[in-house]
């Protein structure tokens, strides 16, 4: 007898800007996350960024803003433990003079 | 930046492809692998330029869009990012249903750019050839404060929605009365012994051939006719390109890795031999089954994902020396890009660590023969190559 085809499955899809860290850096004059300031503390939001990753354990996430230094340094090894890979497109040199 | 479960998806093939404002942003397109439903399909992550009046997001969407196309990634796409405008409620989402794009996340708009006194939709989710299951809905978050806040540590919401993903002609063969038929009665003496062989008589029973070229071959009666006599010209079995087909697999089978789905993937390569009308379809089909067979072997197997282990201290960060590494890598990758193709599958085998023997049977030279073209490949190579790198 034939094994069960399964029928059509989801995947759970995510999109999220994560607000580049630069951004996010305390700015002269009006500074526009003046009431939020307290969440802003960087090492601190990495760590609650990639805790709500993954409790929401997409299976496929897209992510805006986060620059491949960051990538590096703060959320490859930890998303990679957690199971996800990456594709990544670095900016590139301007072509603008 | 695209993030995939590895249980669940894997990354084929990915690019950057520069926006033609000048800036030094990219649109980062893939092509996405479903281990599950043995499916593929293409992914775009985008984060629009802003303008006032949305012309610059429409600029970069129709491009984006275009890209897809132009580029052959196939009908079934996902696109999703921060489009910096409430597509919704832009003029823009025509054209986005015109390009057959729908959007997949809740329709009651709610703003998912919450700080700076302002509350804006500025991100979503489009499918394409793809059924949206469920859409989950964006929370409110009050203007003041606004974002970000202890869960949501960015001024922008998640958006999230539920797609189906449709079975892979490989998954599907299995659910065909032929395949029911085939394997209840078990092997026949007209069945061809030869293990390429076997394949064609499944797909062939199966009428793959129709189901594939109908996801690859877009809308168009002529073109997806085309695209099936194509397909049936590799697998049937006095079609005029079969020993291409066989001799496809059988390099395949030589490079890919122990246990790939070689029946995916003979049908992946005919799908994209057969997606536009070439003149000699035949040798185009063996490069691209022995470049997916490549892939695949440079790929992790599905499933496999790297324990680090914690007591191991990463090393000093040293952003001289990754700027290094990185501009030298990316001169050799383009050195390597510059090779025609006989030379590239030698020098990749070969950096595989397969023998002269095997990769001349591969490519179906001498060992001798083989041996010379890399060592001059080689040399060649090494004289662009500056000492810095070496």
């Amino acid at each position: 007898m034939a094994e069960p085809v399964p029928s059509p499955t989801a995947v759970r899809v995510l999109s999220w800007n994560v607000l580049c860290p630069e951004y996010a850096l305390p700015r002269e004059g009006r500074d526009p996350y003046q009431r939020s300031r307290r969440w802003l503390e960087p090492r601190d939001r990495f760590s609650r960024l990639v805790h709500r990753l993954r409790t929401d354990n997409a299976d496929l996430v897209f992510l805006q803003e986060v620059p491949t230094q960051q990538w590096e340094r703060d959320l490859r090894h930890v998303l990679r433990a957690a199971g996800y890979e990456a594709a990544i497109a670095p900016r590139r040199a301007p072509t603008r003079s | 930046m695209i993030l995939v479960r590895t249980d669940r998806l894997g990354i084929v093939a990915h690019e950057g492809v520069p926006f033609l404002d000048g800036s030094n942003r990219v649109a980062l397109l893939a092509t996405v692998r479903s281990w599950r439903e043995k499916t593929t399909f293409a992914a775009a992550c985008v984060h629009l330029e802003w303008s006032e009046d949305g012309h610059s997001q429409a600029m970069e969407l129709r491009y984006v869009l275009g890209l897809l196309d132009s580029r052959g990634y196939g009908r079934r796409a996902i696109v999703a990012g921060d489009f910096n405008l409430d597509l919704g409620a832009s003029p823009l989402n025509a054209e986005v249903a015109a390009a057959g794009f729908r959007i997949a996340t809740a329709p009651d708009r709610t703003a998912t750019f919450v700080a700076d006194g302002r509350a804006e939709r500025l991100d979503d989710i489009l499918v394409r050839g793809l059924d949206v299951m469920r859409a989950a809905p964006v929370p409110v978050v009050p203007v003041d404060p606004g974002l970000p806040s202890e869960t949501v540590p960015s001024d922008h919401l998640p958006v999230s929605a539920e797609i189906a993903l449709p079975m892979g002609a490989a998954r599907a063969l299995q659910a065909t009365p032929a395949a029911d038929a085939a394997r209840a009665n078990g092997p026949t003496e007209t069945k061809p012994k030869s293990s390429a062989g076997k394949m064609v008589a499944g797909l062939v029973a199966a009428g793959v051939g129709a189901l594939f070229v109908g996801h690859h071959a877009g809308d168009d009666g002529a073109a997806k006719a085309a695209a099936e006599n194509c397909a049936r010209s590799f697998l049937a079995q006095t079609g005029p390109c079969r020993k291409a087909f066989q001799t496809g697999v059988r390099k395949a089978r030589q490079i890919a890795p122990a246990g790939h789905d070689l029946e995916q993937l003979a049908i992946d390569a005919l799908a994209a031999t057969c997606s536009e009308p070439r003149e000699n379809p035949r040798p185009y089909f063996v490069k691209v089954a022995i470049n997916m067979a490549l892939a695949a072997r440079h790929r992790s197997p599905p499933g496999e994902t790297c324990e680090l282990d914690d007591t191991i201290e990463s090393p000093p960060w040293d952003p001289v020396r990754q700027y290094s590494d990185r501009r030298c890598a990316e001169l050799i990758g383009r050195l390597l890009c510059s090779l025609d193709d006989s030379k590239a599958v030698i020098v990749r085998l070969r950096a595989d660590r397969h023998s002269f023997a095997e990769i001349a049977e591969s490519v179906g030279s001498t060992p001798e023969a083989v041996r010379k073209t890399f060592d001059r490949t080689c040399d060649a190579l090494l004289d662009e190559i500056p000492s810095s790198c070496q």
